[in-house]
């Protein structure tokens, strides 16, 4: 397991390097101009000299691989420079919003996880039945829909109708139901699915049938059998989920006014605040980087042939 | 111990006979093998019995036990144990061999965890204290079909049915499963009915004989009398084409 | 050939679509920019069949105008990412080597990328306006495109049938066009009908939040956040382009389901 572990740890760094050169290049090379930007959004007026000026604060008029290596060295500091917005350094004011952000993330994969369990358990046990019909069904509509309409859905119903939750704002678990089902509710469908299909090959699988001839009760084969054989390949996908989870949550609290980065971000984009865009970019992927790590790791420990290291 | 199958009929949705009114016997002090060429149905009847046949196929029997109608779900683990080919792909591979023991017992009800280490000593496996922690893809072929013996033994059930178990082993771990099974039949007094296509099998081990021939039993003797004076059109082609094989291997 | 029932509805509604959106300025009755205020937020009446928004424009025309410019971005997105992703992927698979090796390591870093996350530092770089929004999902997806062209590509390389041909002395561009071509181009037509969807769903999304399509063009997406502070009092205009949205992404899953369990039921799917 050792040698899986550092292997994956191994393809971190030139992966870093990759993604940090992708943003970075990716924005100089777009036609952005960083130093027409920050003029405006310091109501600074553009002359010739006020942009020579500019530049040469932020840099601008340096080689290109000079400027690179600065933003990198800075980066690896947890230095971002200084928003152009507010003035303050992006690391501030990005890590005051994250956090919200990531906890309707967060609960978003438990709701994944907690309902589409259940779901494909139910599925695969009445297959080709009303429960495994309807489940699918459902799930067919779930990956149809778009989050932000259903989020809109559920405050119609819940909040507007029923007035049983509140329709926006910030707080506990009444605050999180909606918006965590809304972004949740397209990878729980998704995670049924794939989990109802491994359960379903897990349950033609050889010894399956041989702890049936063995007596074995139908309920602890579906368990320690069916269930266990079938939830690992879906770890894997989990990390899929997360890179998608975080995606709606962005686009989804905006609608609940939920504190987080998503606003501040729209915010930079209108502004051209491109500090923050990069640093919310590579903080963002790095956290996924970060999460499907994790993930693998769990992924080993929890495979037997993986962990003690089988050959093939 | 004696348990009858009567009258055994599987057939696809779509209405193919593929096993016809099958009645056998297996009872303990004797061993019967089941003998036919592949696509015959003899593993079909293995399954019938335990009541594990797939889906998409209808069947219909009657299990007598020591007189008495039973279900194949209530023959199962606790009266009839069960050990098949290819057991790489048998074993949970996620779960040690500790844990296979672990679930049998409780299936069939037994508390004395005694039971594991006397049935692995009876299967050949010595190292059983090392061989429980081992996962699945940690084991040989050989060890695997002796570790589906143990577990056959362990749950105490007097009938046990071998279907093919020494197809994918070679020649000398063959003749070591065989001898071990034979001398556990013995010390235990069990009932066996052996699933083969190998003659060679039938003479080692088995008292009485039944050919199978296209989901039909052609021929049901004793061994001696099948070798001596084959019956049945069907059990003479197999018994020639058996012999041929070998009389080819000992001329080169 | 038979389908099943689902195929149909998802063919018909498709269909259904495709003529909205293709003839929607001879559909919609009313000017989809007409700004009416004294009629604004008027209910379902003979006159407008769903009634009239914020500004007093009729919804209904809209919604049917927005039709050609939500199924149009999908595809031509979709029709990007496909150009892009086949054209490395299959270059990759052919080539081999070096090349095979740049450009599968630049698949791996873009696909390191969470979905949204590139999408909006791609506009952030790029600009608003619905090119853009095109071309920032195009670069989100493409990478999956070139991985499976070049996996497709390697496998019918090296394939018997092939190699078969390749020794009864048939010249390699034909040899390409004639045994590779037509199965690669199978296998991606299925997964890019069960991927348009999908892409529809980030279109709408991007100019959802504004990034997109600019007022007073109609586009299912900004026409729900028009709404957004209408949902107390006139739910209504929320719903109608949302259902509008899924409506057409069901439609494109159950096509999109239909040609595989037909073309490729090998593919790994969730029965």
């Amino acid at each position: 397991m050792l040698k899986y572990i550092v292997k994956r740890l191994l393809l971190l760094p030139p992966l870093v390097l990759a993604v940090s050169l992708v943003i970075f290049m990716f924005l100089r090379l777009s036609g952005a101009e960083p130093a027409l930007a920050y003029l405006r959004a310091a109501s600074i007026p553009l002359t010739d000299q006020s942009i020579a000026l500019a530049e040469r604060q932020l840099g601008l008029d340096k080689p290109i691989w000079d400027q690179y290596w600065h933003w990198l060295t800075h980066a690896a500091q947890l230095d971002f420079g200084t928003s152009y917005m507010t003035s303050r350094p992006v690391w501030d004011d990005i890590l005051y919003f994250l956090p919200a952000t990531l906890q309707l993330s967060a609960f978003a994969l438990f709701i994944t996880l907690a309902l589409s369990l259940p779901m494909a358990v139910w599925a695969a046990r009445y297959r080709d039945k009303w429960p495994d019909f309807s489940i699918r069904g459902l799930a067919f509509i779930g990956v149809s829909i778009p989050n932000f309409w259903l989020a809109f859905m559920l405050v119609l119903l819940f909040a507007v109708q029923l007035r049983w939750l509140p329709a926006m704002g910030y707080g506990g678990l009444s605050h999180m139901l909606l918006p965590g089902f809304a972004i949740a509710f397209m990878s729980l469908c998704i995670n049924a699915r794939l989990l109802r299909a491994s359960m379903l090959e897990a349950q033609g699988q050889r010894y399956v049938r041989y702890a049936r001839m063995r007596g074995i009760s139908e309920r602890r084969i579906e368990r320690t059998h069916v269930l266990r054989n079938s939830l690992l390949p879906i770890i894997t996908a989990v990390g899929m989920h997360i890179g998608e989870l975080i995606g709606g949550a962005l686009v989804v609290e905006t609608i609940f006014a939920w504190p987080g980065i998503g606003r501040y971000v729209l915010n930079a984009i209108s502004n051209n605040d491109y500090p923050v865009i990069q640093c919310f970019t590579l903080l963002l992927t790095m956290i996924f980087i970060l999460c499907n790590l994790l993930i693998d790791i769990a992924y080993a420990l929890l495979d037997p042939r993986i962990r003690l290291e089988a050959n093939a | 111990m004696r348990l009858e199958l009567n009258n055994l009929n599987v057939r696809t949705h779509a209405g193919e006979a593929l096993v016809k009114n099958l009645s056998l016997t297996i009872e303990s002090g004797s061993v019967l093998a089941l003998v036919g060429a592949s696509g015959s149905g003899k593993s079909l009847t293995c399954s019938a019995l335990f009541d594990v046949l797939p889906r998409n196929l209808i069947y219909s029997c009657e299990r007598t036990l020591n007189g008495e109608n039973i279900t194949g779900r209530a023959l199962r683990g606790k009266h009839m144990a069960c050990i098949m080919q290819n057991p790489s792909s048998a074993f949970n591979p996620v779960q040690t061999m500790a844990q296979h023991c672990h679930e049998t017992l409780i299936a069939v009800g037994i508390k004395d965890q005694a039971v594991i280490t006397q049935a692995m000593l009876d299967a050949g496996l010595d190292d059983w204290q090392t061989v429980l922690a081992l996962y699945p893809f940690q084991m040989s072929g050989g060890m695997l079909q002796r570790m589906m013996l143990a577990l056959a033994l362990m749950s105490q059930a007097p009938i046990l049915i071998a279907d093919e178990p020494t197809t994918d082993l070679d020649l000398v771990v063959q003749r070591h499963i065989l001898n071990r099974l034979k001398k556990v039949i013995e010390k235990r007094q069990l009932a066996l009915m052996i699933i083969t296509h190998d003659f060679a099998v039938v003479a080692q081990l088995a008292d009485r004989v039944a050919i199978m021939h296209r989901g039909e039993i052609v021929e049901n003797t004793r061994v001696t009398q099948l070798f001596e004076q084959p019956q049945h059109p069907i059990s003479q082609q197999l018994l020639t084409a058996h012999l041929a094989l070998y009389a080819e291997e000992t001329h080169d | 050939m038979k389908l099943t029932i689902s195929a149909y509805i998802g063919l018909t509604v498709f269909v259904m679509l495709l003529a909205v959106a293709v003839l929607a300025p001879w559909i919609a009755p009313y000017d989809p920019s007409a700004i009416n205020l004294p009629n604004r937020l008027a209910p379902i009446s003979i006159d407008h069949w769903l009634g009239t928004d914020h500004l007093g424009r009729d919804v209904f025309s809209r919604l049917v105008m927005a039709s050609t410019i939500s199924l149009g971005a999908a595809f031509v997105t979709l029709v990007l990412m496909l150009v892009i992703g086949v054209g490395l992927g299959g270059l990759a698979g052919y080539a081999g080597g070096r090349t095979e090796q740049v450009i599968m390591r630049t698949c791996d870093v873009f696909m390191t990328f969470p979905t949204v996350v590139l999408a909006l530092f791609m506009v952030a770089i790029l600009g608003t306006g619905l090119t853009n929004v095109i071309i920032a999902i195009a670069i989100t997806h493409w990478a999956w495109y070139a991985r499976i062209t070049r996996s497709l590509v390697l496998s019918i390389r090296h394939s018997d049938y092939l190699k078969a041909a390749k020794l009864s002395g048939v010249p390699a561009w034909i040899r390409f066009r004639r045994h590779i071509l037509p199965s690669v181009l199978v296998q991606l037509l299925v997964l890019a009908s069960l991927d348009i969807g999908h892409v529809m769903l980030h279109v709408s999304g991007l100019s959802f939040l504004g990034l997109g399509v600019q007022s007073p063009t109609p586009e299912w997406g900004v026409m729900i956040n028009d709404a957004r502070q209408f949902i107390w009092s006139s739910p209504l205009l929320i719903i109608w382009p949302g259902l509008a949205i899924l409506l057409s992404v069901l439609s494109f899953n159950l096509m999109g389901d239909a040609l595989r369990d037909k073309l490729d039921p090998n593919l790994e799917h969730e029965g």
